[in-house]
């Protein structure tokens, strides 16, 4: 007479095969993940450059800003930094171009008009 | 008949019957164990089959799983490829931004570049189909608009200092 703990050992078998499909299938898309990462690279050297520039000209053309932006100081310009904000770093970057050299005011100005 | 007579008659008949009794009992008894022998039988053919049935819906569980893996694994290599693609473009464009704004600050074209890739990672990480559309539809906007202005600042006559209109993009989204 067959035992009833072969059947118990086929469904127990087939609980493991659904975990292990699925522990597989989530390997196969992390692995996919990290070479999309690899793929992407990093920003280090974006980021240095906008610290660098930012900063240089900040301390170049910091009087010429309008009262607003120039209270706010560099801790400001740090946090931005620090956060990734690049939108609003960009924004800032374009304000002190435009204040420091004449012939971006005229690119310059449109673009920043809605943030006077 | 005399009383020894009798009762050897009795006896004689008790036996008799007696043979008959056990011989109708035995009969029923055979028949018993033979139909419970036949139960025991059906039984257990009927287990095998189970069992049969169970290994192979098993086998064909891990078939159906093994094929499906390696239908996942080839869509994540291809949506791989077209990321790949995608990236590829995105720094063919920052070439051709030093090439046409070629006075234009590194910041800003490296800014531009940055942007770009953030939209493709946006569009990349959206699990809904209809905002990874709408992701994919705004980075090809964008690349569409920088890739303009390029032209633009390659056929002008006069320098452009600023990619203008991808630059107002950016300052959009961000608003």
């Amino acid at each position: 007479m067959l035992s009833i703990s072969r059947e118990k050992r086929l469904r127990c078998r087939l609980v493991r095969l659904e975990r292990h499909t699925q522990a597989k299938q989530k390997r196969l898309r992390l692995r996919m993940e990290k070479r999309r990462l690899v793929l992407n690279g990093n920003d280090r050297r974006y980021w240095r450059v906008m610290s660098r520039e930012l900063k240089t000209i900040w301390r170049q053309n910091r009087a010429r800003l309008p009262k607003p932006l120039r209270q706010k100081g560099r801790s400001w310009l740090r946090e931005h930094l620090k956060a990734r904000n690049y939108q609003v770093l960009l924004r800032l970057y374009l304000w002190l171009l435009s204040a420091g050299n004449d012939y971006f005011r005229d690119e310059c100005d449109p673009l920043l008009e809605r943030y006077r | 008949m005399s009383m020894t007579g009798r009762f050897i008659d009795l006896a004689r008949r008790l036996r008799h019957e007696n043979r008959e009794h056990r011989r109708r009992v035995d009969a029923d008894l055979l028949d018993l164990q033979r139909r419970q022998t036949q139960v025991e039988l059906d039984l257990e053919a009927e287990k095998r089959k189970r069992l049969l049935e169970l290994e192979y819906e098993l086998e064909k569980i891990r078939r159906q799983q093994q094929v499906e893996l390696t239908l996942l694994e080839r869509k994540l290599e291809q949506e791989l490829k077209d990321y790949e693609r995608y990236l590829e473009a995105v720094e063919r464009l920052q070439e051709q931004l030093y090439q046409a704004f070629a006075h234009t600050p590194e910041v800003i074209v490296l800014t531009i570049h940055h942007h770009a890739k953030q939209l493709l990672d946006k569009m990349w990480e959206a699990d809904d189909l209809n905002l990874r559309l709408e992701r994919e539809r705004e980075l090809v906007k964008f690349l569409t608009t920088v890739y303009e202005d390029t032209l633009k600042a390659q056929e002008g006559e006069e320098q452009t200092l600023l990619p203008r209109r991808a630059l107002r993009l950016m300052l959009e989204h961000a608003s």
